[in-house]
């Protein structure tokens, strides 16, 4: 074939830039020569790959730079300082030229942040199957790592043995431990039975389970109400640690805890009434399908019970505090008195002693005068 | 380049010709980047690159009052760009003439900073990361001619009469010139394997050039 006169045509056939009669002429000779179409198709795979090159970032210092070489050539263009700003216009030029870094900025930190804790559970919903391990910032990186929950806390660089029946990449990220809130008291008796532990049975060896419990408190008063309901979500994910970062940081501002007991994760929010609701469908919402609710209402009397056992203990130790410190003023004033007390004798002898050494010169001047008297 | 910035850019110029410092701000704040783009990629390294596209954004402040209008703005700037490059080579291989020694640039560090932030995975990144480079050496392992041409037409996308305006050349010569630009960059690619090549049907009519 004649490709002649219409190879160096390509290029700009490419381009759209051929006058309406070459566009014609090379239209017919691509539709005879493959070598050519060939050849056109390599020109838009290099031109495409030149394309593709990324747009790369000035480098740091470039606009500071830029500015001290303007200024060097007009005095207009004048580098202001950032705490001393002499011209307006060059001012807002200024802060207009850091917007774009800040927000940028501030764009990766929020991105950074949607993805560490909702990426995982994304990706979970869209797969179901092997978790591809997907590294997840622990929330607190000084938390203590639990050591007895094997094989929850895996870092997907450590080598599991080989037959680990949960290996997979199933990662954890260590579970902050949260220590239950104050009033519910079951954070100071570790070992004491928990009234509100809710007993996840069907555990199987081989799946990670995440309970997440909801106790709705029907008064939202400081103390838990006598009577409250519980909501049990159960489901089994792939990654139950961060599912509970996820659910915790979704459920922000509610009382939360998060525990950890070999494959079970169990993360417990404690929520008033009215929001009990709200909180439930953002708990399915993010564990997904397969989930299991249940609801049921509890008796807290028991754990009310202790409470008040405590706060009475606490009165009592108060009250023994207050006694004791009242005997320590006591004593401390009686001692401060009894400092004053001595001074002021001191004092009183004292002037005692002046009043008996006056008495006697006046005794004697007296005497003097007796004898005066005398010997006129 | 559409109308309504070419004419925010014809009304940026008129105000920075009469002393706005702030429009001409604006005008900086807008092709800065290309600038500094266009230099990096025809220089090699960031460093070079950055000296250049500072020295041709304050040539263009001092010149200013030379622009005319009859180009946009933007080719105006570009031309600028392009013989700040030129500068650049030439003071390069008069350098070369007194030390047999040449600085190899390292530039690895800017291409790792520029890729850092993407979300792919890492294979992905690598992988891209390499493609990137490898096109990034091959542009400037052309020769200056060719490298001008593809920087200015299959980088930055100027039109062949924008391109014939920086240069001062017809459209004619710019028409050859790109074609034998891509010809020496395709060939480059080839040899590393880069093109797919396909298996063309002429069968259809019509369709075989469209593949």
């Amino acid at each position: 074939m004649n490709c002649d006169g219409v190879r160096e045509l390509l290029s700009a056939y490419v381009d759209g830039e051929l006058s309406p009669g070459e566009l014609l002429r090379v239209e017919q000779h691509l539709r005879r020569c493959p070598l050519c179409a060939e050849e056109v198709d390599a020109l838009r795979q290099a031109i495409a790959m030149v394309g593709a090159l990324e747009e790369v970032e000035l480098p740091a210092g470039f606009r500071e730079g830029l500015r001290a070489r303007l200024a060097q050539v007009s005095p207009q263009l004048q580098p202001v300082t950032p705490v001393t700003p002499l011209r307006p216009a060059w001012h807002r030029q200024v802060k207009r030229w850091a917007l774009p870094a800040a927000a940028a900025a501030a764009f990766a930190l929020a991105s950074s942040g949607v993805y560490g804790q909702l990426g995982p559970l994304l990706h979970r919903v869209a797969d179901n199957g092997p978790y591809e391990s997907v590294n997840i910032p622990a929330p607190d990186p000084a938390a203590p790592q639990p050591k007895d929950t094997q094989p929850a806390v895996v870092d997907k660089s450590n080598d599991l043995p080989a037959g680990t029946d949960q290996g997979l990449g199933t990662q954890t990220t260590p579970p902050t431990s949260v220590t239950p809130p104050a009033p519910s008291g079951t954070g100071t008796k570790a070992s004491a039975p928990n009234p509100d532990q809710v007993a996840v049975t069907g555990m199987n060896v081989g799946t990670t389970k995440v309970a997440s419990l909801v106790d709705q408190v029907t008064a939202p008063e400081k103390l838990p109400a006598q009577f409250a309901n519980r909501t049990t979500v159960q489901a089994v994910v792939p990654d139950p640690g961060a599912s509970c970062n996820a659910l915790k940081s979704s459920l922000a501002g509610t009382e939360c805890a998060i525990k950890e007991a070999g494959r079970l994760v169990e993360a417990r929010f404690q929520v008033p009434v009215d929001q009990a609701g709200q909180a439930l469908l953002q708990i399915t919402t993010l564990i997904g399908e397969g989930a299991t609710v249940k609801t049921e209402g509890i008796d807290r009397a028991p754990q009310l019970k202790a409470q008040h056992e405590q706060l009475i203990t606490i009165e009592e130790d108060l009250a023994k505090l207050a006694l004791a410190v009242d005997t320590a003023k006591g004593a401390a004033q009686k001692k401060i008195e009894e400092e004053a007390l001595a001074r002021k004798v001191d004092e009183g002898n004292k002037a005692v002693a002046d009043y008996n050494r006056l008495s006697a010169e006046v005794t004697s001047q007296l005497f003097v005068i007796d004898l005066q008297k005398q010997g006129q | 380049m559409n109308q309504v910035s070419k004419s925010l850019d014809e009304l940026l110029v008129e105000r920075a010709k009469n002393g706005d410092a702030e429009a001409f701000e604006r005008l900086i704040q807008q092709y800065e980047k290309k600038v500094y783009n266009f230099a990096y990629r025809y220089v090699g390294n960031p460093e070079d690159a950055a000296d250049i596209a500072q020295e041709a954004l304050v040539r263009a402040y001092t010149s200013l009052s030379n622009f005319r209008g009859n180009s946009s703005f933007q080719t105006w700037l570009l031309r600028i760009t392009y013989n700040a490059c030129l500068d650049e080579l030439r003071k390069r291989s008069r350098q070369k003439l007194t030390s047999i020694d040449e600085t190899v640039f390292g530039d690895e560090g800017e291409m790792a900073r520029q890729f850092a932030d993407t979300a792919d995975g890492p294979e992905a990144l690598v992988e891209r990361e390499e493609l990137q480079r490898t096109v990034h050496e091959t542009i400037k392992e052309l020769d200056d001619e060719h490298r001008t041409m593809i920087l200015m037409r299959d980088l930055q996308g100027y039109s062949y009469n924008q391109i014939a305006d920086v240069l001062g050349l017809n459209l004619g010569t710019v028409k050859s010139r790109i074609n034998r630009a891509r010809q020496a960059l395709k060939e480059k690619f080839g040899n590393l394997e880069l093109l797919t090549p396909r298996v063309v049907y002429s069968g259809r009519r019509g369709k075989s050039h469209e593949l």
